[in-house]
C-alpha cells in the first residue's frame, strides 16, 4: 500500500443497528484504488461490497452509520467532509452505477432529464439546457445507444436491460469522474450483453483515464477485466493483490476455496468443491478470524482479531499463516 | 388512456345513472310525508284545492307512470317544476350551482396545499415534532365531524373575535353583475376589490371546514408515499449524482409520491360534494347542498331527484378524471 492511491480506505466500519442487533456489514475494511487501475471487488452476497462503496459516497442510510475509519480521496477524508462538499464531489469526482438499473433510474422521469440534470448540477450553469442536452446525446451515442436524440424523451421502462445499464453508465460518466464504482454491472443481463457492457466500461476507462472499481460475484469476470482484486468476506477484505498472482497462488484459505469451487476452462474435468459451511451471521461476531468455522487450517492462533498482513509483492492477506 | 377508453367509460355512465335513478326515485317516493300537505302547511285548503295541487304536481298518477315520466325527463335533462319554487328545477339548480362550485374549489385548493405541503414536510422531517404534530392533527381532522368543527370555527372567529362573517357569501353592498357566478372571479371582473375581499372573508370558514377532512387524508397519503419514494434506489442514485436536495425531494420523490395522492384527491372531491350539504347548512351558504337538504325536508321530489343525478354524474366524471390523472403521472401506465 505504498503507491499514492486515488482512494484509500482505512479501518472502515459501517454498521446497521437493527432490532435483532448490530449488523457489522463493513467491519475494518482496508482498501486502495490506484490511479487509472481497475480494481475487482469480489465476495459472496452480503459480504459488504455495496455497503463499503456507499460509505465512500456518504450514502449509507439509517439505520446504517459509518462508525469508524478514514476514506481518503484527493487528500481529504470523505468520512469527515461537510455534506455540501461531499455532494459537489459525488457524480463529479466519484460516480457509481448501481446494482439494478431498473430500480436506480427514476420511473417517472425521462432518461434525458436524468442525464441532463447530472451534467447541469456540476458545471455551475455554464452549459445551458440546450448545451447539456447536446452533451447527453453525444454521451448516449458514445455508449452505443441507437437514435439517441429520440430516446432522450423515453422513460426507463421503455429500454431493454442492457440499454438501461448503458443509460446508467452514461449518467455516471457524464461529468468525467476520476473514479467509477460499477456495482455488479452485469448481474441482471444475458451473457452476450454482459460482455458488451464490460467492454464498454473498459473502453471508457481508457478514454477518460479514470479508475474503476468493478464489484462482482464472478472471479472469472474480474480475472479478465481487472488489474488487481480484493476479496471480501463477512465485512472484511481477506485478500488483495494483482489479479493474476492472486488467482495463480491464492494465500487466504477463503480465496483458495473460492477458486476450487469454480469450473476452470483450462481443466473442465477438475472436480468442483464448494466451500463447506455457511457465511457467518454478521450480528455479534466474535473477535476472531471470520473464516475460522469454515477453514480447513483452523488453529488456536486464529482465535483473536487478525489484521491484513503483507503477503509478497503488492499482496495482502488476512490470515495468521502468512506471518508464520 | 386512449380516447376510445374515455368514450367507453362515458358509456358505462348510462347503466350507472339508470341504477341511481331507480334508487333515488323509489327512495323519495317511499319516504313517508306528503309534499302536498307540507306545502299547504296549516293553510285551510279545501279537498278540491288539495286535489288540484296534487294533479298539477303529477302525484295523482300511479307510481310506475310517475317513474316513466321521471326517466323521460331525466333523459332530456328536464326535471319539471320544483314543487316549492314553482319554477323549473333546472333553473333553480343552475342558480345555486356556482356557489357550491366556488366553495368546493376553495376547499379543494386548501386541502391540496395544506395536505400535500404538510405531508411532504412530515416525511422529510420524519419523527420530528412537526411530523408528530401533523400526524395528530390529521387524526383529529379525519375523525372530527364537519358540522361540529364548523360551529367551533364560527364561535371562535365570528362570534368571539368578530373577525369573520357568520354566514352568507357576500354583504348586500357587495353585489356584482353575474359573469361566472363565482364571486371571487366576478368581483375581480367588475374591479370591485372591496367586494372581492368581502367574498373571500365569507368563503374562508366554510372552505376550511369543508376541506379539513380531505387535507388530513391527503397529508397521510402524501407522507407515506413520500417516505416510500425516499427509500427507493432511484433516490440513492439521484443523491450519488450530486444533484441538489430540493431537486431530489420535489422532482424525484414528489413526482412519484403524487401518483397516489392525486388519485385519492380526485376521488375525494366527490366526498367534498357530499360534505357541502352539511357545511352549506351550517354556514347559511346559498348553494346546491343546502337546496337539496331543504328539498328533502319539503319532499320536493323533482328537485332532489335532479340534484342527486347531477351529483352522480359529477362523481363518475371525477373517477374518470382520477384514472386519467393516474395515467398522465405514471409513464408506465401511459404506454
Ligand atoms: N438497511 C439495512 N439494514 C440492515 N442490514 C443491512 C442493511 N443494508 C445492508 N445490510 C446488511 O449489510 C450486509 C452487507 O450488505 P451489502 O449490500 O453491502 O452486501 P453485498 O456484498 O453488496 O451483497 P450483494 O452481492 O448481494 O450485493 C448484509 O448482510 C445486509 O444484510
Ligand atoms: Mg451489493
Amino acid at each position: 500500500m505504498s503507491d499514492p492511491a486515488l482512494l484509500a480506505i482505512r479501518g472502515l466500519r459501517t454498521w446497521f443497528t437493527t432490532r435483532q442487533g448490530v449488523v457489522k456489514a463493513v467491519d475494518g475494511v482496508d482498501l486502495d484504488v490506484l490511479p487509472g487501475e481497475c480494481l475487482g471487488v469480489v465476495g459472496e452476497s452480503g459480504s459488504g461490497k455495496t455497503a463499503t462503496f456507499l460509505s465512500v459516497l456518504g450514502l449509507v442510510k439509517p439505520p446504517g452509520r459509518i462508525e469508524a475509519g478514514q476514506i481518503i480521496f484527493g487528500g481529504r477524508d470523505l468520512a469527515q467532509l461537510p455534506a455540501a462538499e461531499l455532494r459537489a464531489l459525488r457524480g463529479r469526482d466519484i460516480a457509481i452505477t448501481m446494482q439494478d438499473a431498473l430500480t436506480a433510474l427514476n420511473p417517472a422521469l425521462t432518461v434525458g432529464e436524468q442525464i441532463v440534470e447530472t451534467i447541469r448540477a456540476h458545471d455551475r450553469g455554464v452549459a445551458g439546457p440546450a448545451a447539456a442536452r447536446a452533451r447527453a446525446v453525444e454521451l448516449l451515442r458514445l455508449v452505443g445507444m441507437p437514435e439517441p436524440e429520440r430516446r432522450l424523451g423515453d422513460y426507463p421502462h421503455q429500454f431493454s436491460g442492457g440499454m438501461r445499464q448503458r443509460v446508467m453508465i452514461t449518467i455516471a460518466l457524464s461529468c468525467r469522474p476520476k473514479l467509477l464504482i460499477a456495482d455488479e454491472p452485469t448481474t441482471a443481463l444475458d451473457v452476450t450483453i454482459q460482455a458488451q457492457v464490460l467492454d464498454l466500461i473498459a473502453t471508457m476507462r481508457r478514454q477518460l483515464g479514470m479508475s474503476v472499481v468493478l464489484i462482482s460475484h464472478n472471479l472469472g469476470v474480474v480475472a479478465e477485466y481487472c488489474d488487481r482484486v480484493a476479496l471480501m468476506y463477512a465485512g472484511q477484505v481477506v485478500e488483495s493483490g494483482p489479479t493474476r498472482a492472486v488467482i495463480a497462488a491464492p494465500r487466504h484459505p477463503y480465496t483458495q476455496g473460492l477458486l476450487r469451487s469454480m469450473p476452470l476452462l483450462s481443466d473442465p474435468d477438475r472436480p468442483i468443491r464448494p466451500i463447506a459451511g455457511q457465511v457467518p451471521d454478521l450480528i455479534d461476531l466474535p473477535e476472531e478470524c471470520r473464516f475460522l468455522p469454515r477453514c480447513p487450517h483452523a488453529a488456536d492462533a486464529c482465535r483473536h482479531d487478525i489484521r491484513l498482513l503483507p503477503a509478497g509483492a503488492g499482496r495482502w492477506a488476512r490470515c495468521v499463516r502468512i506471518a508464520a | 388512456m386512449s380516447p376510445l377508453g374515455v368514450v367507453e367509460r362515458l358509456l358505462q355512465l348510462v347503466p350507472v345513472l339508470l341504477g341511481i335513478s331507480i334508487v333515488v326515485f323509489f327512495m323519495m317516493a317511499l319516504t313517508p310525508g306528503d309534499p302536498v300537505e307540507l306545502m299547504l302547511g296549516d293553510a285551510r285548503a279545501t279537498d278540491e284545492q288539495r286535489q288540484s295541487l296534487r294533479h298539477d304536481m303529477g302525484l295523482d298518477r300511479p307510481m310506475h307512470e310517475r317513474f316513466l315520466v321521471f326517466l323521460r325527463n331525466a333523459a332530456t335533462g328536464e326535471f319539471g317544476m320544483s314543487f316549492h319554487h314553482r319554477r323549473p328545477v333546472r333553473q333553480v339548480i343552475l342558480e345555486r350551482l356556482p356557489a357550491t362550485i366556488e366553495l368546493t374549489l376553495a376547499a379543494l385548493v386548501i386541502a391540496l396545499v395544506v395536505g400535500i405541503g404538510l405531508g411532504v414536510l412530515a416525511a422529510v422531517r420524519r419523527d420530528s415534532w412537526i411530523d408528530r404534530l401533523s400526524t395528530v392533527t390529521a387524526l383529529v381532522g379525519v375523525s372530527m365531524p364537519g358540522f361540529w368543527f364548523g360551529i367551533l370555527l364560527i364561535l371562535l372567529f365570528a362570534v368571539t373575535l368578530g373577525a369573520l362573517p357568520v354566514s352568507g357569501r357576500i354583504g348586500y353592498e357587495g353585489e356584482v353583475p353575474f359573469v361566472t357566478g363565482l364571486l371571487l372571479v366576478d368581483t375581480l371582473v367588475a374591479s370591485k376589490f372591496a367586494s372581492f375581499f368581502d367574498a373571500l372573508r365569507h368563503l374562508l370558514l366554510p372552505a376550511v371546514t369543508l376541506g379539513l377532512a380531505m387535507a388530513a387524508l391527503l397529508m397521510r397519503v402524501t407522507r407515506s408515499a413520500m417516505l416510500e419514494a425516499l427509500a427507493q434506489d432511484y433516490v440513492t442514485f439521484a443523491e450519488a449524482k450530486g444533484i441538489s436536495r430540493a431537486r431530489i425531494l420535489f422532482r424525484h420523490a414528489l413526482k412519484n409520491a403524487l401518483i397516489p395522492t392525486v388519485t385519492v384527491a380526485a376521488i375525494e372531491t366527490g366526498t367534498l360534494l357530499g360534505g357541502n350539504m352539511i357545511v352549506e347548512t351550517v354556514f347559511g351558504w346559498p348553494g346546491l347542498g343546502r337546496l337539496v337538504v331543504e328539498g328533502i325536508f319539503t319532499r320536493n321530489y323533482p328537485l332532489v331527484q335532479a340534484a342527486v343525478l347531477l351529483y352522480a354524474v359529477i362523481y363518475v366524471l371525477l373517477n374518470l378524471c382520477a384514472d386519467l390523472l393516474y395515467a398522465t403521472l405514471n409513464p408506465r401506465v401511459r404506454s
